[in-house]
């Protein structure tokens, strides 16, 4: 579909929905008959009290949240492992206005700085919310400038879009790129998406804005598929991709596994975040760009809960895009799916 | 005084004139009669102790639709019902639209799930033809986080038809 076309539509349904919209005559009532005891000028002074005892009492409550875990020599929620600043960037602020889910937390990810031509420093911080399920929203953006010695936010650079992922972020001078997994495109009538971009950041508004497509998803044609064991920490398959085309393309998520053979159900399961007891309360595993001749590999773990004594017969697998990777076979009375990293064993801290 | 009474006149004048406009604007942001009604009733309340300030700005109607689209975008914020989640593809492949046919109805629903911010956008550039600047003014923005709410929009409502152009945003930073 062309843009013209799209914004056609979209003109076309506001104006079907403003069609629909409500009458303002008893509003116009309502409205005449609550302001018709407020004199102007004494409702504004009014007015400013509410919002003034209301900030009060969150910055109490913020502060009191702060200090009294700390008295009692425990956090109050279980913490996400923190990635470790560049020593060249201050610490990222915490109060960032992203409302996490329940069952959710704060997360601070990658971060940069840039210079625009003054000279002048904007230093970049990824937040997103993360479950302890390995679940995740898009990641959020904000530039910050420094003054007086803190940080004070500047602008929103990335508005945390459902399916869009930091992958990393580089500032130059006069430069920012945000390379990011968007696993909403690219749109294709039947094609899998799970496109890698840069986005280009024009520092001083005059060129170079827009977005570059870095790489593709992986096609099934892309990819050869093996099921080596590994042995640490303890025997399991592990479902290896190595990209054997002749440019990058992009893989992520939860490889997805169907019974096609045998007669005994077998149990399937995924666990979003890594190999249980290295990666508790961490955070979906990021998305990779395989270059040519590089793998990305999945554990394939087994569920102590299933019952014993049967053997899987063959497993078709795909990826979380959809994309069919063929049926693969190792010996396995049940599944668990972990996400697919760049460590040879599947997992991403225990090697 | 006289500038109070001269502000009180041209309140219920600006609203005779301006209610049901705005209440469109209400209800393109909302989606729904009951809380556009609310949302520009709460704005005008608020409003009405400093409507010098809609008196003596370019555009009274714009000054109160640029309020209206923070007071909505602050609301939602405040109650949380605006951020995203993410989830995993259920589905690998997209569906197999055929071209054109299903696609105002997959506009349609994608407009409908729009993040309230990208939906504002939207309103504004495509209902009311505003430029990029008086986008951002309104949501309280750079033009190049307008711009980019914009393109994301964009590149969602695709999402809901069909195209074969990827799509996607920079931005422009100080």
């Amino acid at each position: 579909m062309k843009v013209e076309e799209l914004e056609s539509i979209i003109r076309d349904e506001l104006r079907r929905d403003a069609a629909n919209a409500p009458a303002g005559r008893q509003l116009r009532t309502a409205v005449l008959d609550a302001v018709t005891d407020l004199p102007m000028a004494e409702r504004s002074v009014r007015r400013w009290a509410v919002p003034l005892l209301v900030a009060a009492a969150v910055v109490a409550l913020a502060v009191a949240a702060t200090l009294l875990p700390r008295a009692f020599g425990k956090h109050s929620q279980p913490a996400h492992p923190k990635p470790t600043p560049s020593p060249s960037l201050p610490a990222a602020p915490t109060s960032v206005d992203l409302r996490c889910a329940n069952g959710q937390q704060q997360v601070t990810g990658a971060s940069t700085r840039y210079s625009n031509s003054a000279g002048d420093f904007r230093y970049v911080y990824e937040y997103y919310c993360a479950g302890a399920d390995g679940s995740r929203t898009g990641s959020f953006v904000n530039a910050y400038r420094m003054v007086g010695g803190r940080l004070v936010f500047d602008q929103a650079l990335l508005l945390g879009g459902p399916q869009q992922y930091v992958m990393s972020m580089t500032g130059l001078a006069d430069a920012l790129r945000i390379r990011v997994y968007d696993a909403a495109i690219p749109v294709t009538i039947s094609g899998p998406v799970g496109e890698v971009q840069d986005l280009a950041f024009d520092v001083d508004g005059d060129s170079g804005s827009g977005v570059t497509p870095v790489a593709q998803p992986c096609l099934a044609t892309d990819l050869t598929v093996r099921t080596p064991q590994a042995s640490e920490p303890t025997p399991h398959f592990v479902l290896q991709l190595t990209n054997h085309g002749g440019k990058a393309c992009a893989v992520w998520g939860n490889p997805r596994y169907r019974q096609v053979g045998g007669t005994t159900p077998v149990k399937f399961s995924s666990v979003l975040r890594g190999p249980a007891g290295g990666l508790a309360g961490e955070p979906s595993a990021a998305p990779l760009l395989l270059q040519p001749g590089q793998s990305a590999y999945s554990a394939i773990g087994y569920d102590p809960s299933a019952p014993g004594g049967c053997a899987v017969e063959d497993t078709a697998a795909a990826l979380a895009n959809g994309v069919q990777l063929g049926n693969v076979h190792y010996v396995a009375c049940s599944v668990v799916s972990y996400p697919l990293v760049s460590a040879e064993n599947g997992s991403e801290t225990r090697p | 005084m006289k500038v109070v009474v001269a502000a009180d006149a041209h309140f219920v004048e600006f609203m005779e004139q301006h209610t049901d406009s705005l209440l469109t604007t209400a209800y393109l942001l909302t989606r729904d009669r009951t809380a556009a009604e609310e949302l520009l009733q709460d704005a005008l309340v608020a409003l009405y102790p400093q409507w010098q300030k809609v008196l003596t700005a370019d555009s009274g109607v714009a000054y109160v639709r640029r309020s209206l689209v923070n007071r909505f975008l602050n609301q939602r914020r405040r109650s949380g019902t605006e951020l995203p989640l993410a989830e995993l593809p259920e589905t690998g492949s997209r569906p197999d639209f055929t071209v054109g046919v299903a696609d105002r109805e997959q506009v349609r629903q994608a407009l409908a799930g729009l993040p309230d911010r990208q939906r504002a956008a939207v309103v504004l550039r495509y209902y009311y033809d505003y430029p990029d600047q008086q986008i951002a003014d309104a949501l309280g923005c750079r033009i190049g986080t307008a711009r980019s709410l914009i393109s994301r929009a964009l590149a969602g409502l695709r999402a809901g038809a069909t195209t074969d152009t990827p799509s996607g945003t920079g931005g422009t930073l100080r």
